[in-house]
């Protein structure tokens, strides 16, 4: 309730943050009953599946209640969404008796989105055939629908299909076309996205199974590239850059042609799905870790010979707080989506770009050397040592059946070869330095936030230029680098081995940075 | 009954002869007029062979309705049969033989300039502006540097781009056309340009935009699921706007998110 504040909504007007608009729409698949397409439904997260029958029906209810269906979205005001239409408010109105017109006003930015979105080149304000939606959020006619259909730009009377005894009280706010955003982000994310990251956007559509790497599975609220800070979320215009500009190395094609509207929309509804996928997500683990109220750990318990009754009420508890636990969660989503957005989550590098130059490269070489042959490899073709161990997965704390690296999503993920110049998050030098200033988190590329900006400069001319290397180019390099290490390190077989060089380097990693911070 | 006939045997033909007639001012076959000097050479050998199909149909009817009018007020006269008849035979194969050798010849040139690295425009031929790579589902375009010639090789100072490939407006302009996965097809409708992109191959194709203007790319090969993903667009601008617009692309290749901090990131 407290979440007022919603940065990307069109108008700030404080408002009852609960309120929930259905956007009813005709959502057909078109096609003969042989090969119809399966109906359109979110899934349910396979923890969900798990949680004894009564909490995760209440936790299915509670999504349907605030999301809805596929067929029929649910606009919770609450998320940090732009699920378009334009906000506005009644004025006093001196008119009587039963009527349909009444006075409003909107502010200069939702003024702009209404006459761009109503007027027509004459100057006429058209609603279409069945009228414009109004949806009534504060007042008399708080949570009731009308049809607007027609307004008079003089007066700034609008009108309306239903003729209303009361008059609508002076300051009601409502919303016109209300979902307009998430609706067209539908329909375009059905057509273009669907069939590689599912319906529920869970990356699960019908070609997944053949794509790898695999498709985002947007459901963690987690994505690779992004050009925030590492511990925020991504942005808007960085998810919009995705789809613009696709992912060279993936599967992940451009979507350039798309109207800037088009894309904007699809960034809405995958930001949507995300928060969607994450609330669900974050609901499993509050009642699987803190509540324990799955199917296994309540049989084990009872077979432990716990009171049944006790269980009960525990159930039964969970599922009558199941609401406040959504808005809670919901709320700290929201914050974090919000904070993204926020100026200060945008990696901005503190120095500008150091020319590029065999000495920048020479220091970037160090750089890597030190901190990313592991995975990357001495000569930057991915296949450094990590990619042949047995990694631990974080979660379970057990090695992985397979040697190599992991993603959080459990898919096998390559650390990229740097001698192939594709490069998935983008190709400018403030991409690269997302890479290393963000990391990639969800693949456990580490961060590089605290490192000398001039460093991380460095290091992305050289990780440029590596595809361009010239054989033996940096072996002076080298060689002074691992006779300092043999220097600092004191142990001389050790430092002979490069693999063993490098372990070496992690272990004194935190002292060379700082002494490679002041030089 | 027979009136129906008659008037549907006198009305199709001449429907058809119509329909030959105004058909090129309708743009029914062609995406709008060529929008390149060599597509409107395409474009007339169509319509050549629209010329002779539609001379050779006039006038196959116009003997055969000589002939069915004819006939049929005599009732005394027994019918020929031509069947085996050699002559016949002879003009009916060399006729059409000479009609087709003839297409034949006259489209060689277009064919060879066309297809044939060695006719293509020289100027095109010294300076390919991009390579185009296609793949499932995309266009990747790789530019020289301004005032450098592309390599074959990856260059440190090329120039990215994807969906979108710009090249200066009235002058013919080569690509190299490669595909990284399966077999593809650069095809610009308007443009009259249909080049399939083959594995392992660099293929050049030119092509000459007459007026600047936005192009439709698309993929005219099958190249799986997502084949309809494949649209872009050929951008054609003012030799001054080319320049400017690879100015542009090579500074917004070389962002490094400092200079102009909190404003980079709208895109």
């Amino acid at each position: 309730m407290r979440h007022s504040h919603y940065g990307v909504l069109p108008v700030s007007i404080r408002q009852n943050s609960n309120i929930l608009f259905v956007l009813a729409c005709g959502f057909l698949f078109v096609g003969c009953d042989a090969f119809s397409p399966p109906d359109a439904v979110f899934v349910v997260r396979e923890e969900t599946n798990q949680l004894t029958s009564n909490v995760s029906n209440a936790v299915e209810a509670e999504l349907d209640n605030s999301f809805g269906n596929p067929h029929q979205l649910v606009a919770w005001l609450k998320l940090p969404v732009d699920f378009g239409g334009v906000m506005g408010a009644t004025e006093e109105s001196t008119l009587e008796g039963p009527l349909n017109k009444f006075p409003v006003t909107f502010d200069t930015e939702a003024d702009e989105k209404f006459i761009a979105q109503f007027q027509n080149d004459d100057g006429d304000f058209k609603f279409g055939e069945s009228g414009a939606r109004l949806d009534w959020m504060t007042g008399e006619y708080a949570g009731k629908s009308m049809q607007v259909i027609g307004y008079d730009a003089e007066t700034q009377l609008l009108t309306t299909k239903e003729k209303v005894e009361v008059p609508p009280a002076a300051g009601d706010t409502f919303v016109l076309s209300a979902g307009d955003t998430l609706k067209s982000g539908r329909a375009l994310y059905m057509e273009h996205c669907l069939h590689c990251h599912g319906v529920s956007g869970d990356g699960n559509g019908p070609t997944a199974l053949y794509l790898n790497p695999r498709p985002r599975d947007y459901r963690l609220g987690q994505f690779k590239f992004k050009s925030t800070k590492p511990a925020e979320k991504v942005r808007q215009e960085g998810l919009g850059r995705v789809i613009k500009y696709g992912i060279p190395g993936t599967y992940m094609p451009s979507f350039l042609l798309l109207e800037d509207e088009e894309l904007y929309a699809i960034v809405e509804y995958v930001r949507w799905l995300s928060m969607r996928g994450e609330l669900e997500y974050r609901v499993d683990q509050e009642l699987v870790l803190a509540s324990g109220l799955t199917n296994k750990i309540i049989a084990e318990r009872k077979a432990d010979g716990d009171d049944s009754e006790e269980i009960q009420e525990e159930i039964d508890e969970a599922v009558a707080n199941m609401p406040v636990l959504f808005d809670d969660l919901a709320g700290q989503l929201a914050e974090s989506w919000l904070l993204a957005e926020e100026e200060g989550s945008l990696i901005v590098p503190a120095v500008a770009r150091v020319e590029d130059s065999f000495e920048s490269r020479a220091r970037g070489r160090k750089f890597f050397l030190e901190k990313c042959t592991n995975c990357h490899g001495h000569k930057g073709r991915g296949n450094g040592s990590m990619t042949e161990d047995y990694q631990k997965n974080e979660e379970t704390g057990e090695l992985y059946a397979e040697p190599g690296l992991f993603d959080i999503w459990g898919n096998s993920v390559k650390p990229r070869n740097l001698t192939q110049g594709v490069y998935r998050g983008g190709r400018r030098p403030v991409d690269l330095f997302y890479r290393l200033y963000g990391g990639i988190g969800p693949s456990k590329m580490p961060n590089f936030a605290t490192t000398d900006p001039q460093i991380l400069w460095d290091t992305v001319n050289y990780v440029l230029h590596v595809p361009f290397e010239t054989p033996g180019e940096y072996i002076e390099v080298d060689k002074e680098y691992f006779e300092s290490k043999k220097k600092s390190g004191g142990d001389e077989e050790k430092a002979a081995d490069e693999e063993a060089a490098t372990t070496e380097t992690k272990q004194t990693a935190t002292g060379s940075t700082e002494s490679s911070d002041q030089g | 009954m027979r009136w129906f006939w008659l008037t549907f045997f006198t009305v199709c033909p001449i429907a058809a002869v119509v329909l030959c007639v105004v058909a090129p001012g309708l743009d029914w076959w062609f995406p709008g007029e060529a929008g390149s000097p060599l597509g409107e050479r395409i474009d007339s050998l169509f319509y050549l062979i629209l010329y002779i199909v539609t001379g050779t149909f006039i006038g196959t009817q116009i003997a055969m309705v000589y002939v069915l009018w004819k006939s049929s007020k005599k009732d005394d006269e027994r019918a020929w049969y031509s069947h085996g008849s050699h002559n016949l035979e002879v003009i009916w194969t060399i006729v059409p033989a000479g009609i087709l050798l003839f297409i034949a010849l006259y489209q060689m040139d277009v064919w060879a300039e066309f297809r044939v690295l060695s006719k293509f425009p020289k100027e095109a031929r010294k300076a390919p502006v991009a390579e185009v790579m296609a793949r499932q589902f995309e266009w990747r375009i790789r530019y020289p540097e301004p005032g450098r010639t592309l390599q074959i090789q990856q260059q440190p100072t090329d120039l990215y781009a994807v969906n979108e490939l710009i090249v200066p407006a009235a002058k013919p302009v080569m690509i190299y056309l490669k595909t990284q996965d399966v077999q593809h097809s650069f095809f610009l409708p308007e443009l009259r340009v249909k080049q399939d992109a083959v594995p392992g191959q660099i293929i050049p194709v030119w092509f000459e935009a007459t007026k600047p203007g936005e192009y439709v790319l698309v993929c005219a090969e099958l190249c799986g699921w997502g084949h309809y993903k494949m649209g872009a667009r050929v951008v054609a601008l003012a030799e001054e706007q080319f320049e400017a617009a690879m100015e542009k692309l090579a500074e917004e290749q070389s962002d490094d998110g400092f200079a102009d901090a909190g404003e980079s990131d709208d895109e």
